[in-house]
């Protein structure tokens, strides 16, 4: 047997705290470690157990006689007065030559973390089989991860705040750069539509022709950045509606018909020449997809023919198909080297020999995105010299039976309608001015200033009095959303078509509109082809229909001063040809009436701090400006609307230099 | 290197020349990103990478980069993430240098991917020993070097490092320092 000594060292080797104990649990030896931090003296016989509270084993009450029933198990004990706390277990090392029990074990390293942290132990107090230390380093290195999430976390909200503040600047900027690009632009088209209803002489008709073309081809490249940059085409995804297909295609082959006779390039519709049922989907992208393709295909030939195929590719379900659509042309084919690149951004297929053509560049890269966001994807063949395939499948649903033709093209002519309208707006020159418009289309009206007196107008006259409700969205107390809401809840009304006026046509826009359960929507300032174009959806046309409405354009046009920066001329003529010169007079005066006293509201709302009073006044007085083409307080208004509505509203100085635009609009009037 | 190297060296640029010089360090890196987390393994490209754009940054050579960043490891990181463990390792200079295998083994126990240095410490006279350091890494002896006046600075106990010797290794980095004690003039 090995001597009780040479036991002795090994144990101390291998544990850190041991301590010898006699038949009455009292110490006869201890190891450095334990002497060092507890007191022990190898020649004072102090009860071993004595030194500790013991935390197990359960129910330990600390004498030697019950210690001896809990051999072999885990005591763990500290000693407060010490600050030191013991792990281990109680051992018969007799065969090995040591009387008596043994208690042999380590620090408890966890009790003294969290209870006397001073306590200076090392390495060296840690036999290397114990993994305390290496539990100790874990710990702390999982505490570190925590910090590190943390800080990751709150950098990664800061990141997500600043990108939606910066995607809700953008919008505000791109929804205000939208109005100020479309509405010139808009006014130029207009000019040019109505330049062209006057004009016999037909040189000047092919001038004005190509101004309307070009004007057009502007309006394509502003609306195809915007749309870029507020990534309109995506989110448009949640936005279907039903369509008939066969329109949709003989008016995409009609649009380049004309260009491509000019040029002797013929143009035809292949493979299934009707569809039966109508299709929902997203037809006005689907339009531009179409009207581009046929377009750069007309453009980049110099014979040969243009060819539009459509046909069902597969039936996928009951109510599903897998179309095929596809431009062919026989033009001059597109390089290798521009094909892998052809749908990006103001890239061309244009080769030398047909370099005479020009394009913006952008109609693929529509194309690419419009089919991208109907859930198709664009497929491109070409061989120089031979010809381009253009091609793609959409996945669409079928709704109800195909419209009839002869509907469509007699709703697109119709400009007399018949039908009961009320109108809904809280200015009494929009009131006056809608009122107009729908009489001027045969239509009657009953007028209300407020969501609240619509209400009680519907809910206290019959069952189809009305025909249809025009409402604004935007009005203090019930807006028109809630309007719709509750015009919805009562029971003869559930049906009522309602068209929103609106001056916020984005999707969102539209998304509100749809989620409030509306029909349809009129941008504003109203015009009345759209107009018409929106009400002849849902209304009868009038029985024996006259172009009457030719006799409301009085003959009277006076010349307008017309200062552009300030003053937009074209919209009061615009006016005067929808309503007549004396129904425009009595909307003009309406109108400075009531601006007075709304800019009377919208100063005493600022001097109260009422953000959102001075911001539905101003945005009141914006449109209402912005229909008397009143250009440059339009602007001051509806920047004055936007600081209102932000979070913390900037001083609003520009109201100092908003009464010059107003007198000189007056002066116009 | 595991992340915590890195976070270390942003935090010793940010913390003496201010954020959006370490925004620089970054760019002049190529490095991607800076968060990084600290027990995740990266390239140790990455953290070379960053060392040399400090340097760079700094307009001062590479080796005072790493120099400086010994020194800040063990004045702000050991301190502030691992002081039970430092404190564990040692009480004074000498001690904490003979323990550092034994703390180097027992990490690498949990942290599978560790590949640390070796640290073999020999007393030449009762002032003054020899460390032989020893790393299958290249190019941070000068790093070792601010490691070792760093934790003069912790247990305030001067030190001069009288010869640095690159030894020929066959792969890796040797490295002989011979320190001498210096007698603190307050104790």
């Amino acid at each position: 047997m090995a001597s009780s000594a040479g036991f002795w060292s090994e144990l101390n080797r291998l544990f850190s705290v041991v301590c010898q104990l006699d038949s009455r649990g009292h110490a006869l030896r201890s190891s450095s470690l334990l002497k060092q931090h507890t007191g022990l003296r190898d020649d004072i016989q102090q009860s071993f157990f004595d030194l500790f509270e013991f935390k197990r084993p359960s129910g330990f009450d600390g004498s030697f006689e019950h210690a001896l029933k809990h051999q072999g198990q885990l005591f763990l004990g500290y000693s407060t007065q010490h600050g030191f706390a013991i792990r281990g277990q109680l051992l018969d090392f007799t065969e090995q030559g040591l009387e008596g029990l043994c208690f042999v074990g380590v620090p408890w390293l966890w009790w003294m973390q969290s209870h006397s942290p001073s306590t200076s132990l090392t390495l060296a107090d840690f036999p290397v089989h114990d993994v305390q230390m290496d539990q100790l380093f874990f710990m702390t290195t999982q505490q570190t991860m925590v910090e590190d999430l943390q800080t990751l976390n709150a950098e990664l909200s800061k990141a997500k705040h600043d990108v939606e503040q910066a995607t809700l600047a953008r919008q505000r900027y791109f929804t205000h750069l939208s109005h100020e690009m479309r509405s010139p632009l808009n006014g130029v088209i207009s000019a040019l539509s109505l330049l062209s209803e006057g004009l016999v002489v037909k040189e000047h008709r092919d001038f004005l022709l190509l101004a309307q073309q070009s004007a057009h081809r502007l309006l394509e490249v502003v609306n195809y950045t915007l749309d870029v940059a507020t990534g309109e085409a995506e989110e448009m995804q949640d936005l279907s509606e039903a369509f008939s297909l066969d329109v949709l295609l003989n008016d995409a082959v009609a649009s380049v018909r004309a260009s491509a006779l000019t040029k002797g390039i013929g143009v035809q519709r292949c493979g299934q020449q009707r569809f039966s049922q109508d299709y929902e989907g997203h037809p006005k992208l689907l339009r531009q997809v179409l009207s581009n393709l046929l377009s750069n295909a007309v453009k980049f030939s110099s014979g040969g023919t243009v060819t539009l195929e459509a046909h069902i590719e597969e039936q996928l379900s009951d109510d599903r198909d897998l179309l095929y659509f596809a431009v062919i042309d026989e033009g001059p084919g597109i390089p290798k080297a521009v094909l892998t690149k052809i749908f990006e951004p103001f890239t061309t297929g244009l080769s030398e020999a047909t370099a005479g053509e020009q394009g913006t560049g952008l109609g693929l890269s529509i194309v690419n995105r419009f089919v991208d966001a109907m859930g198709g994807s664009i497929e491109v063949e070409s061989e120089e010299g031979r010809g381009s395939i253009f091609s793609f499948n959409l996945s669409l649903s079928r709704v109800g039976h195909a419209s009839d033709d002869m509907d469509e093209a007699h709703r697109q002519t119709a400009s007399r309608l018949s039908g009961h309208v009320l109108v809904v707006d809280d200015v009494q020159s929009n009131l006056m001015l809608h009122g107009n418009l729908l009489q001027s289309m045969g239509l009657d009206i009953t007028t209300a200033q407020s969501g609240e007196e619509a209400l009680l107008l519907i809910e206290n006259h019959p069952p189809n009095t009305f025909s249809m409700v025009l409402l604004d969205v935007e009005m203090p107390g019930v807006d028109g959303y809630e309007a719709c809401r509750r015009i919805r809840a009562i029971e003869h009304a559930k049906y009522l078509p309602i068209i929103a006026l609106t001056g916020s046509v984005g999707v969102r826009g539209r998304r509100r509109i749809d989620a409030a359960g509306m029909n349809g929507f009129v941008a504003k300032p109203v015009v009345r082809k759209e107009l018409l174009t929106a009400l002849a959806k849902w209304l009868p046309a009038a029985p024996a229909e006259s172009d009457s409405h030719a006799t409301i354009v009085e003959t009277e046009r006076p010349q307008l001063a017309d200062d552009a920066t300030h003053f937009d001329a074209q919209k009061v003529q615009t006016l005067i040809n929808d309503v007549g010169i004396e129904s425009t007079r009595r909307l003009v005066d309406a109108f400075l009436n009531e601006s007075a006293s709304r800019w009377d509201a919208l100063q005493r709302s600022m001097n109260e701090h009422s953000w959102d009073a001075v911001g539905r006044e101003a945005h009141t007085l914006a449109s209402s400006c912005g229909t008397f083409g009143i250009v440059l307080a339009a602007r001051l208004f509806r920047r004055i609307e936007e600081r209102a509505y932000s979070s913390s509203p900037a001083r609003l100085d520009d109201l100092d230099v908003i009464a010059v635009p107003l007198g000189e609009g007056n002066s116009c009037a | 290197m595991y992340g915590v190297v890195n976070r270390s060296l942003k935090e010793l640029v940010v913390t003496h020349h201010g954020e959006e010089r370490w925004q620089r360090v970054l760019a002049l890196s190529s490095v991607p990103g800076d968060s990084f987390l600290s027990m995740q393994s990266y390239d140790d490209q990455i953290t070379y990478d960053l060392a040399q754009a400090v340097a760079q940054e700094l307009a001062i050579p590479v080796d005072d980069a790493l120099r400086a960043f010994g020194v800040h490891w063990v004045e702000h990181t050991m301190a502030h993430h691992y002081d039970a463990l430092a404190r564990a390792a040692g009480s004074n200079l000498l001690q904490f240098l003979e323990n550092l295998n034994a703390l180097h083994d027992r990490i690498s126990s949990t942290f599978l991917e560790y590949r640390p240095p070796r640290f073999d410490i020999r007393h030449l006279s009762p002032q003054r020993v020899e460390v032989l350091y020893s790393s299958e890494r290249v190019g941070l002896t000068p790093f070792v070097e601010g490691l070792l006046e760093g934790l003069s600075k912790r247990f305030n106990e001067p030190i001069d490092i009288d010869n640095i010797e690159l030894l020929p290794s066959p792969s890796g980095t040797l490295s002989r320092f011979e320190v001498r004690l210096i007698e603190a003039i307050d104790g």
